[in-house]
Order: structure tokens, then C-alpha cells, then sequence
């Protein structure tokens, strides 16, 4: 048995020595090394993107939020009013203008409303940065 | 080939020297397109994915792990990337050998004749090759060419060793009951 084996064995080798290996065409290295050639040419050149948002500017814009958020829950008045810096007294005309800023109001519908809209145009932006991080996901195989 | 060499030219493909890359790749590419022709049977094909692999080869050194065989590394990415290729496309390509025919010279009889049995006994084993399935192909191909263990062609093709000798035995006895009559050595 162990004999019938080891000539199958011999026999098979020699076989498949005889088909011996495929060769690619003459111009399979040469195209090749253009290849890599170029993908050097490119990695010197690239330019290193950044993202639209940056990891600051994601906790600012989530500290807004839960501010607006905090907010409304905070009070269950429909009109919210923020009170601002009283101005120093200016000896000039702009009574009109100055009195604008010493308080301002907002209504809760508006404040709801604004925080909806916030929080779609930021979930848009999510999935488009990573729709645009996709094709450096790929998987190499290994 | 010494392993110490072959780190020798991995290290300098790291540096940026393209021409060590050149090296390992005259060193492989008959070997990659021959796995990736026994899967595919198309040669434009088997030559693109051979492209494919020296890239990802290229690409990916920097992650390589210079305890391994650079042989099992490369080979694995071609067999991962040739049963793709296979099984995205789910077609089988018969090729026939003609351009090994227009190899020969009909202007000295005796050689030519001897070419031609030569030839002719290439073709009845790669045809016998090519009735096997095509990862039975690679076994084949890899343990009696390349003399890899089949330790390593289980790591290669990423099956279990057990499940390789199984296949390899089968194979073994597929082509000798094909060939025992066609070819006399």
C-alpha cells in the first residue's frame, strides 16, 4: 500500500514538473514597475484631507445642543428670555439701538424648532463625511 | 533562497528602493500567475490578477510580519484574490494551447518532433490539472512544485492540515488514474 503510495506520489511529481510553471507575457514586469512607479509619484503628492468637522468642533456643536435642549426643559414658560450685559451708560443718541440689547426674547416654538433643524443638518453632515470615507474602509484581505 | 536575503529586499523595498521590489517580483511572478492561471484559465485575466497581487504586496509590506515566509504571504493573497475573481465571475474558460505550438521551429525535424511530444505530454497534464477543483489545483501545484508542507498550504489556502492531506491524497490519485496510460516516463 505504502509503496502504491510512493509511486503514485513519484509519479504525480514528475507530472506536474512536466507541465512545468505559466509564464506572463515579456512586458508583465516592466508594466508592473510603472505601476508602483506612479503610486510613488502619487503618495509624494497627496494631499492629507481633513475633516469637515473636527473632533472641537463636534463637541462645541454637541454642547449647543444639549445647551438648547437643557434649556427648554428647564422651563416650562412658552417664551424663553435671555438676559444680556446692560451697556455703561454713553453719552450718545442710540437709546433705540442700546435698548434692543438688554434683553432678548425667544419663543420655545422657535427654540424647538431650531434644535430639530439642527440636529437633521447634523445628522446629514455625519453621513456624508462618512459616505466620503468610504473607499479607505476597503479590506485588504489579509 | 535565504530567508535573510529575502528580509534584505523587504527592508530596502521600505526604504524606497524600487528595485529590490523588482527582485522579489522577478523571484515570484511565474509562480503567482501560475496559481492564478490554474484558478481562472484565462491568461489576461491570470496576468491582471497577478498585477493585483505585486501591488497589494507593495502596499501592505510596511504590515508585514518578517517572522513569516514572504512565499506563504504572497501566495495567500493570490489565492484570496484568484477564487474572487472565480467566484465573481462563475464561469469556466477552457484556453487552448496554440501559442505553445507557434513556440517551436519547424527548420530542425528531429528537435521539433521531440518539442512537439514534450508539448503535447504539457498539455495532457494540465488538462488532467484542470479537471481537478480549482483549489485541489493549488495543492497540487504548490506541494510539488514549491515543495511547501502542507503545514504551509493549509495556512496559504486557510484550511485546516487534515483537510489538506485529504484533498492532496485525492488529487494525488485523480491524476495518476488520469495520466498512468497517456504519459511514459
Amino acid at each position: 500500500m505504502e509503496t502504491d503510495n510512493n509511486t503514485t506520489d513519484i509519479f504525480v511529481k514528475q507530472a506536474v514538473k512536466l507541465a512545468s510553471l505559466e509564464k506572463p507575457g515579456n512586458d508583465f514586469v516592466p508594466s508592473l514597475m510603472d505601476k508602483i512607479n506612479e503610486l510613488n509619484t502619487q503618495k509624494s503628492t497627496v494631499i492629507v484631507a481633513s475633516p469637515i468637522i473636527s473632533k472641537k468642533g463636534w463637541f462645541v456643536v454637541g454642547v449647543i445642543i444639549v445647551s438648547i435642549f437643557g434649556l427648554l426643559f428647564s422651563t416650562s414658560s412658552n417664551i424663553l428670555t435671555f438676559p444680556t450685559l446692560n451697556l455703561p451708560d454713553i453719552n450718545i443718541s442710540f437709546d433705540n439701538i442700546i435698548s434692543l440689547f438688554y434683553s432678548i426674547s425667544i419663543p420655545r416654538v422657535f427654540l424647538v424648532g431650531l434644535s430639530i433643524f439642527i440636529f437633521y443638518f447634523i445628522l446629514q453632515i455625519y453621513f456624508l463625511v462618512r459616505e466620503g470615507d468610504e473607499p479607505t474602509r476597503t479590506n485588504l484581505l489579509l | 533562497m535565504e530567508p535573510l536575503d529575502e528580509n534584505i529586499l523587504i527592508q530596502q523595498t521600505l526604504k524606497g528602493d524600487v528595485k529590490s521590489f523588482e527582485e522579489i517580483v522577478s523571484r515570484y511572478n511565474m509562480m503567482v500567475y501560475t496559481l492564478a492561471y490554474r484558478v481562472l484559465k484565462n491568461r489576461e485575466e491570470s496576468e491582471e490578477i497577478a498585477q493585483d497581487v505585486f501591488l497589494k504586496v507593495y502596499q501592505s509590506l510596511n504590515g508585514f510580519n518578517m517572522k513569516s515566509k514572504l512565499s506563504t504571504w504572497i501566495y495567500r493573497i493570490t489565492y484570496n484574490l484568484s477564487i474572487n475573481k472565480f467566484k465573481s465571475q462563475k464561469r469556466k474558460i477552457v484556453t487552448t494551447e496554440i501559442d505553445r505550438y507557434a513556440e517551436f521551429s519547424a527548420t530542425v525535424l528531429p528537435d521539433a518532433h521531440n518539442n512537439a511530444v514534450e508539448a503535447e505530454k504539457q498539455k495532457m497534464v494540465n488538462d488532467s490539472i484542470f479537471k481537478l477543483p480549482e483549489t485541489d489545483r493549488i495543492i497540487i501545484t504548490l506541494y510539488y512544485y514549491e515543495d511547501i508542507s502542507v503545514k504551509e498550504i493549509a495556512k496559504i489556502i486557510n484550511l485546516s492540515a487534515q483537510n489538506v492531506k485529504v484533498k492532496l491524497y485525492r488529487s494525488r490519485q485523480k491524476l495518476f488514474k488520469d495520466l498512468n496510460n497517456k504519459i511514459n516516463y
